[in-house]
C-alpha cells in the first residue's frame, strides 16, 4: 500500500517583496504553488499510489479559487484515470463556505465534511484502509475536534487526517496524547508549514507546505510518500518546491569594501532556484561609505541587475553591541528595558495603529517581542554608531 | 562651589575692580547704568568664555573702552574650603583660561569641577534669570525639561539624548499620529482602500455560479423562443405563399359561375357556318366589284348623234380628203400670191417710174405710139387650164368653170383695153397712168407694165380662188359644227384632223358599246349563279342556326363566343384549382385579401419580434459566456490579494521599524532617567512646591497636557501657560528653574544670577520671592542685581554699587 501525504498547498499564494524582480521571475514565483502541486500529482501517478491525502489549506484564498479548482479538477481527473483516490479536508485558509465549490471534482475525490467521518477503501494489495477526518467550516475552531474522532475501527490500517496545531486554541487544538489514544496507524496532519514528524510510533506527521511562501519558510518543501508493508510504515520525503527560501549570515570586518562584499555575496548565490535572505553581521564595523551603500539598497539592486543562480531576496544589517554603550552602566539599560519593552505598553503606544488588524495580529504573534527587541537593539547599536 | 570674589582687570565699565560676595545670597543694588548687568556678564564670561566678536553676541564682549586690560578672575570656595581661581584674559577664541586650585595651577580641564558639563548656553538657560530668559518659558515643554535634567545626569547623556531625539524624529518620519505622508500612514490608508476594493469584488465562485445559472436560464429561454420563432416563421411563409396565390384565388372566385348550357354548338356546325358565312360574305363582296363600266353620257350622246346623222357623218368621213385638197389648194394659192407679190415688189424696185396706175397699152395704142404691141395670152391659158380642170375634177368643177370663164373674160377685156389705149396726147395715156412719161418711156416700160398687169391679173385670180375656197371651207365648218364633229370653240381650220379625231373616238365608243353589250350578257350569268349559291348558303346556315333555335348569325356568333368563353373559363378554373391545390381551403378562410394581409402583417410582426428576441437572447448568451470567461480570467482579485499581501508586509515592516525607533528612543531616555536618579520627577515635585509658595498657594500643581506645560489652580482649574498673567508666568518660570538648579545642585553648584527679574511683582510677591531665595540660598548661592533698594534685607547682603565704587575700589 502506498499513498501520498501532502498539506498546505496554498494554491495561488501571492509573494511579497518581489516587485523589483523581473516579471518573469514574479510570474514563476506566483505559479510555483501550482508547479509544486503538479509535482505532487505527477509523483502519485509515477509511484502508482493507492491514494493521496491533502490535509487542508489547499487553497490560499477561497474567495477566488476558480483557477485553482479547475486546476485541481484536471489533476484529480488524471488520478481518476489511474484509479487513484483523493482524500481531502479543508483547513482554516479554505474553510468550507456556501458557493465555494463550483467545480465538481471527479468521483475519485472524497471531501470530508465539517463533522468527523470515516471513509474506507481497499488497496491494490488488499489492505482495508480507514481514513477519518473533517473539514473546517469556519476560520477558527476552538473545540478540540480530535475528541470526536472515533477509536480505531476494523481496518488493516487507519489514518487520521487533521488540520490543526498542537495546543493552538484557534485551530482545533490537540495534544499528541489525544492522537495516540485513538490507536490509529498514521496521523496525516496539516497546518504547520514546517516539516516535522512529531511522533514516531505511530507516525504523526506534518509534511509542511509544498512550496515555501516567504523568507521564513526556508529549506526544500515537499510531501511524504508513505509505504506500508507488513505493518511497517516507511516515510520518504519528496521535494516539490520549485524555489527554496534560504537564510545566510555574513560576518563582516572593518576592512570590507563594496567590491569585497559583492564578491562574498556572489559566492552565496550559486544554488539554483533559491531565494536568499542575507544578514550582514557586525555591520557596525563597516566603513561608513560601505554602510551607506548597503542602506541605500545599492548592493541589492546590483544583484537585481545581474544574473545569478540564486536570487538575492533581501539584505538585513545586524549591528552588534557597541563599546561606547559600556560608558553607561548596563544595569540602567536592563532596568529601562523592563519598562519599555512591554507588550501592553506597545499595544497602548498608539491606538490608531493598534486598531489596524494587521498591526494587532502582528503584535500578538508569539515571537513578536523577541523580534522587536532584537530590532530595537539593532537600531540603538546602529544609531549610536552611524550618526 | 561658592563665588566669593570677583577680580575684574577690565570688563565694560569695570576696570581694576574687586567684589566680594556673600556665600548664600548677595543683593547688588545700583541705579541704571551702574554696571549691574556687566558684573553678571563678567561672571558668565570668565566661567564659559568671552563672547565672540562676531554675530549678535559681539555687544556682550564688554571690552573696556578706557583700559587695555580685558578679563579677570573669579575665586570660588569649595565645600572642602579649598579655593578655585578661574582666570581668563584675552586669547584665542573665547579667551585664555588659567585655573588654580589653592594657588596651584591645575589643568584647564578641571574646570568641570566647577561647571560640570555645562555649556554657556546651559548656564544661561538654567542659572540666569533676566527678561530674556524668562520669555523662554513659553517654549518649555515636558521633553525639554526632562532633557535638560537628563542632559547633565550621566556621562555622555547629551549624545544619548540627541540619539534618542534623532530616533524619535526618524520614527516620526515613518509614522506620526496626525501625519499624512508618512509611509506607515500611507500604507495603512492603502490597506483600507485595498480592503474596500476587495470587498467590492464579488466572490469569484459566486459570480461564476450566478452567471452560469443565468446562462442556463437564458439558454432555456433561447430554445423556447427559437421554437416559437420557427413556428412564427412557418406561419409567415405560409401566409406569404397564400398572398402570392391570392390573385389566382380571386380570379377563381370571379369565374366561379360558368353557364353550363347543354345546347352546345358542335365544332362541325360552327365550322360549317363559319365557312358558309365566309363564302357568303365573299360572294356579296365580289358581286359589287364585277360590274362592267357602261358608256358614259358624253359617249352615249356622241353615239346617239352618230346614229341620228349617220348618213351625213359617213359622207363627211368620205369627203375628208376633199376637204384636205381644198385646204391644200388654198394654201398653194396663198403661196403663189405671196410669190407674185414679191415679183411685183421687184418690179417696182427695178422700175422706179413704174406706178400702179399704169396699164398696158393696147396694140392700137402702141401702134399709135409705136408699132410694137404685146399680146397677153395668159387668161387664155388659165381659161384653158380651168376648162380642162373643170372637166377633170368633179367636186370643184363649177369652180374651175368659173375660173375658165373669168380668165376668158379677163382676156377679152385686155384685148379691148389695148384697143382703147392712147398717148398723152392721146387720152388713153393719161387714163392709163402714163402722165408725164415720154413716149419712149411709155413704150420702154410697156413690157414691165404688161408684166405688172399680168401679175395683177394673177393676183386677182388667186385672191378670188382663195376666197371661193374659204367660202367652201366655211360651209364645211358649219356642217361639221352642226354634226358636232367640230366644237364651236374650235378656231383652227384643220378640219381633216378634227374629223379624224372625232371618228377615232367614235370608233372607240362604238367598239366599247359593242363590248358593253357583250359583257352584260356574261355578267348576268354570273349573277344568277351567285344568287343561287347565296340561296344555298343561306339555307345551310339557317338550317344549322335553326338547330340551335337561333334566328340570326349575330346571335349564333354571340352564342359561340359565349360558349368559347365558358370553355376558357372552365379551363381557367381548372388551372386555378390545380394551382391553388390544398391552399384553396386555406384561402377560403379569408373573406378578403386585406384580411389575409392583416394576418400576414401580424405574423411578420410576430416573427420579427421573436427574431429580435432570439438575437437578443443570443447576444445575452454570448455576453454571459464572455462574462464567465472574464470571471475565470479575472485576476483583479488576485492583484488585490497580491497587493494586500505586499501591503501587509509593508505595514509590518514600517511598524516594526517605527516601533523599534520609537522604543529605542524611549529606552534611551528611560535609561538616562534611571541613570540620572529620577531627578526629573523630583524636580517637578519641587517646582510645584516653589510655585505654590510664590503664588500664596493659588496654584497647587504643575502638570503636562500632551507634553505642554499647564498649571492647576487651587480651584482645580487647569491653565495653559499662555493664559497666565506675566507676573504669574515669571513665578512659574522661577519655580521650575529654581527647582531644577536645586535638584542638580549635587552635580553642579554654580551661583544663580538674577537680573532685576521681579520688577513687575507686587510687594507680596516680592516678599515671597525673597523668602524663596533665602530658602534656596541655603544650598545654592544667589546673586541678585536690582535697581530697587531691597527692604528687610540684612545690611551685609546688600552691595550698593554707588557706595562700593568709593568704598571698595581696587587700590
Amino acid at each position: 500500500m502506498k499513498f501520498l501525504h501532502a498539506a498546505d498547498l496554498h494554491l495561488d499564494t501571492p509573494f511579497v517583496g518581489v516587485s523589483n524582480f523581473s516579471k518573469e521571475l514574479q510570474s514563476k514565483l506566483h505559479d510555483s504553488t501550482y508547479q509544486a502541486a503538479k509535482k505532487l500529482f505527477a509523483t502519485a501517478l509515477s509511484e502508482q499510489v493507492d491514494f493521496v491525502i491533502l490535509a487542508g489549506d489547499i487553497f490560499d484564498d477561497t474567495d477566488s479559487s476558480l483557477k485553482a479548482q479547475m486546476f485541481l479538477k484536471d489533476e484529480f481527473e488524471k488520478l481518476n484515470q489511474a484509479n487513484i483516490k483523493v482524500y481531502l479536508i479543508y483547513g482554516n485558509h479554505d474553510y468550507y463556505r456556501n458557493n465555494f465549490a463550483v467545480v465538481k471534482f471527479p468521483e475519485n475525490v472524497t471531501v470530508f465534511g465539517s463533522d468527523v467521518s470515516t471513509a474506507e477503501l481497499t488497496c491494490k494489495d488488499g489492505q482495508k484502509v480507514g481514513l477519518t477526518g473533517f473539514s473546517y467550516d469556519q476560520q477558527h475552531i476552538n473545540q478540540a475536534i480530535v475528541k470526536n474522532y472515533p477509536a480505531r475501527g476494523e481496518y488493516d490500517y487507519q489514518i487520521g487526517i487533521l488540520h490543526a496545531g498542537v495546543g493552538d486554541d484557534n485551530y482545533a487544538p490537540f495534544q499528541i496524547s489525544d492522537l495516540l489514544s485513538k490507536g490509529y496507524d498514521y496521523w496525516a496532519l496539516g497546518h504547520i508549514h514546517k516539516r516535522e514528524i512529531i511522533n514516531q510510533n505511530p507516525l504523526i506527521v506534518y509534511p509542511g507546505d509544498i512550496q515555501g511562501r516567504n523568507q521564513n519558510e526556508t529549506s526544500p518543501k515537499g510531501f511524504y510518500l508513505v509505504s506500508v508493508d507488513n505493518g511497517v510504515t516507511d516515510l520518504k520525503f519528496v521535494k516539490s518546491s520549485i524555489y527554496t527560501w534560504d537564510k545566510i549570515n555574513l560576518n563582516v570586518k572593518e576592512e570590507e569594501t563594496v567590491d569585497s562584499l559583492i564578491n562574498k555575496i556572489k559566492d552565496f548565490l550559486r544554488t539554483p532556484d533559491t531565494l536568499l535572505t542575507l544578514t550582514i553581521n557586525n555591520a557596525q564595523k563597516l566603513d561608513t561609505d560601505v554602510l551607506k551603500t548597503l542602506q541605500r539598497n545599492e548592493i541589492l539592486q546590483h544583484f537585481e541587475q545581474i544574473a545569478t543562480e540564486s536570487v538575492l531576496y533581501k539584505i538585513y544589517l545586524k549591528f552588534n553591541d557597541n563599546p561606547q554603550l559600556a560608558q553607561i552602566d548596563q544595569k540602567y539599560w536592563d532596568e529601562a528595558q523592563k519598562s519599555i519593552i512591554d507588550l501592553n505598553k506597545i499595544k497602548d503606544l498608539d491606538s490608531k495603529l493598534y486598531s489596524s488588524a494587521i498591526v494587532r495580529n502582528h503584535i500578538n504573534e508569539p515571537d513578536f517581542l523577541e523580534h522587536i527587541t532584537e530590532m530595537i537593539k539593532n537600531t540603538i547599536n546602529q544609531k549610536y554608531t552611524g550618526e | 562651589m561658592k563665588l566669593v570674589k570677583a577680580n575684574i582687570y577690565g570688563f565694560g565699565k569695570w576696570v581694576d575692580q574687586k567684589f566680594n560676595f556673600e556665600q548664600d545670597y548677595q543683593v547688588i543694588f545700583g541705579s541704571n547704568e551702574a554696571g549691574k548687568t556687566t558684573l553678571l556678564n563678567f561672571i558668565q564670561s570668565i566661567l564659559f568664555g568671552f563672547a565672540s566678536a562676531r554675530g549678535d553676541n559681539k555687544y556682550l564682549q564688554y571690552k573696556p573702552k578706557n583700559s587695555s586690560k580685558y578679563g579677570g578672575e573669579l575665586i570660588f570656595k569649595a565645600d572642602d574650603d579649598s579655593t578655585w581661581t578661574v582666570k581668563r584674559v584675552t586669547g584665542k577664541g573665547d579667551g585664555t583660561v588659567t585655573l588654580f586650585h589653592d594657588d596651584q595651577q591645575v589643568p584647564e580641564s578641571l574646570l568641570s569641577e566647577i561647571i560640570g558639563n555645562f555649556t554657556k548656553d546651559d548656564f544661561e538657560n538654567t542659572h540666569v534669570f533676566d527678561d530674556r530668559s524668562i520669555l523662554s518659558i513659553y517654549s518649555l515643554d515636558e521633553d525639554k525639561l526632562e532633557t535638560e535634567v537628563m542632559s547633565i545626569g550621566a556621562v555622555g547623556s547629551k549624545e544619548w539624548l540627541a540619539t534618542a531625539e534623532k530616533l524619535n524624529h526618524d520614527a516620526e518620519d515613518i509614522y506620526k499620529p496626525r501625519g499624512q505622508k508618512q509611509p506607515l500612514i500611507v500604507n495603512l490608508k492603502k490597506n483600507d482602500e485595498l480592503l474596500e476594493e476587495k470587498s467590492e469584488i464579488e466572490n469569484q465562485q459566486v459570480a461564476y455560479q450566478r452567471v452560469k445559472n443565468q446562462l442556463n436560464q437564458t439558454q432555456a429561454e433561447f430554445n423556447e423562443n427559437e421554437s416559437l420563432l420557427k413556428q412564427a416563421s412557418d406561419r409567415e411563409n405560409n401566409l406569404q405563399a397564400l398572398d402570392k396565390k391570392w390573385s389566382r384565388y380571386e380570379q377563381l372566385l370571379q369565374n366561379s359561375n360558368p353557364s353550363n348550357s347543354t345546347d352546345q354548338i358542335s365544332d362541325e356546325d360552327w365550322e360549317d357556318v363559319l365557312k358558309a358565312n365566309q363564302e357568303l360574305s365573299t360572294l356579296k363582296e365580289t358581286s359589287d366589284s364585277n360590274k362592267i363600266a357602261n358608256l358614259d353620257n358624253v359617249e352615249k350622246s356622241i353615239l346617239d348623234n352618230y346614229r341620228k346623222n349617220q348618213t351625213r357623218l359617213d359622207y363627211v368621213r368620205n369627203q375628208k380628203f376633199e376637204l384636205q385638197n381644198l385646204q391644200f389648194h388654198r394654201d398653194d394659192m396663198n403661196s403663189k400670191l405671196l410669190k407674185i407679190d414679191t415679183q411685183v415688189d421687184q418690179l417696182f424696185k427695178n422700175h422706179p417710174e413704174l406706178s400702179e396706175r399704169m396699164l398696158p397699152l393696147i396694140g392700137e395704142e402702141i401702134d399709135q405710139l409705136a408699132p410694137q404691141t404685146n399680146k397677153n395670152n395668159l387668161p387664155l391659158i388659165i381659161c384653158g387650164i380651168a376648162v380642162v380642170l373643170a372637166l377633170i375634177i368633179n367636186p370643184w368643177r363649177w369652180i374651175f368653170v368659173a375660173v375658165a370663164l373669168a380668165s376668158g373674160f379677163w382676156y377679152w377685156y385686155q384685148e379691148r383695153l389695148n384697143h382703147h389705149n392712147n398717148l398723152d396726147s392721146y387720152s388713153f395715156l393719161k387714163e392709163k397712168g402714163y402722165a408725164n412719161l415720154s413716149r419712149e418711156a411709155v413704150l420702154g416700160i410697156q413690157g414691165t407694165v404688161i408684166a405688172l398687169d399680168n401679175f395683177h391679173t394673177t393676183q386677182t385670180s388667186l385672191v378670188d380662188g382663195i376666197k371661193s375656197i374659204e367660202v367652201d371651207m366655211n360651209k364645211w365648218r358649219n356642217i361639221l359644227i352642226e354634226l358636232n364633229v367640230l366644237d364651236d370653240s374650235y378656231k383652227g381650220d384643220n378640219y381633216n384632223e378634227q374629223i379624224e379625231k372625232y371618228f377615232a373616238r367614235l370608233d372607240q365608243i362604238m367598239a366599247k358599246a359593242d363590248l358593253v353589250e357583250q359583257t352584260q350578257a356574261q355578267t348576268q350569268k354570273i349573277t344568277d349563279d351567285r344568287k343561287r349559291r347565296l340561296g344555298e348558303l343561306n339555307k345551310a346556315i339557317f338550317a344549322i342556326l335553326q338547330k340551335y333555335q337561333i334566328v340570326n348569325m349575330e346571335d349564333f356568333i354571340r352564342m359561340h363566343t359565349s360558349q368559347v368563353e365558358n370553355q376558357r373559363i372552365r379551363t381557367q378554373i381548372k388551372q386555378d384549382k390545380d394551382f391553388l391545390g390544398n391552399d384553396l381551403a386555406e384561402l377560403q378562410k379569408y373573406s378578403n385579401h386585406s384580411e389575409l394581409m392583416q394576418k400576414l402583417t401580424e405574423a411578420a410582426a410576430k416573427r420579427t419580434e421573436l427574431s429580435e428576441k432570439n438575437n437578443q437572447l443570443s447576444r445575452q448568451m454570448g455576453s454571459l459566456k464572455e462574462q464567465m470567461q472574464q470571471i475565470f480570467d479575472n485576476n483583479h482579485y488576485q492583484r488585490v490579494i497580491a497587493a494586500l499581501a505586499q501591503n501587509k508586509a509593508d505595514i509590518i515592516e514600517n511598524y516594526d521599524e517605527w516601533l523599534a525607533k520609537k522604543l529605542a528612543s524611549q529606552w534611551i531616555r528611560r535609561m538616562l532617567n534611571i541613570a540620572t536618579k529620577n531627578r526629573y520627577p523630583k524636580m517637578i515635585k519641587k517646582a510645584t512646591q516653589y510655585f505654590a509658595l510664590l503664588t500664596n498657594q493659588n496654584y497647587i500643581k504643575i502638570d503636562f497636557n500632551k507634553n505642554d506645560l499647564v498649571v492647576i489652580s487651587k480651584a482645580k482649574n487647569k491653565f495653559d501657560v499662555h493664559e497666565l498673567s506675566k507676573a504669574t508666568t515669571i513665578q512659574l518660570y522661577l519655580a521650575l528653574r529654581l527647582a531644577f538648579v536645586t535638584e542638580i545642585s549635587d552635580l553642579v553648584k554654580l551661583p544663580i544670577l538674577i537680573d532685576d527679574a521681579f520688577v513687575d511683582f507686587d510687594i507680596s510677591r516680592t516678599e515671597n520671592v525673597f523668602q524663596l531665595i533665602k530658602e534656596i540660598s541655603k544650598t545654592n548661592q544667589v546673586i541678585y542685581v536690582t535697581a530697587n533698594e531691597p527692604q528687610e534685607i540684612p545690611e551685609e547682603h546688600i552691595l550698593n554699587l554707588e557706595e562700593k565704587e568709593i568704598v571698595q575700589s581696587y587700590k
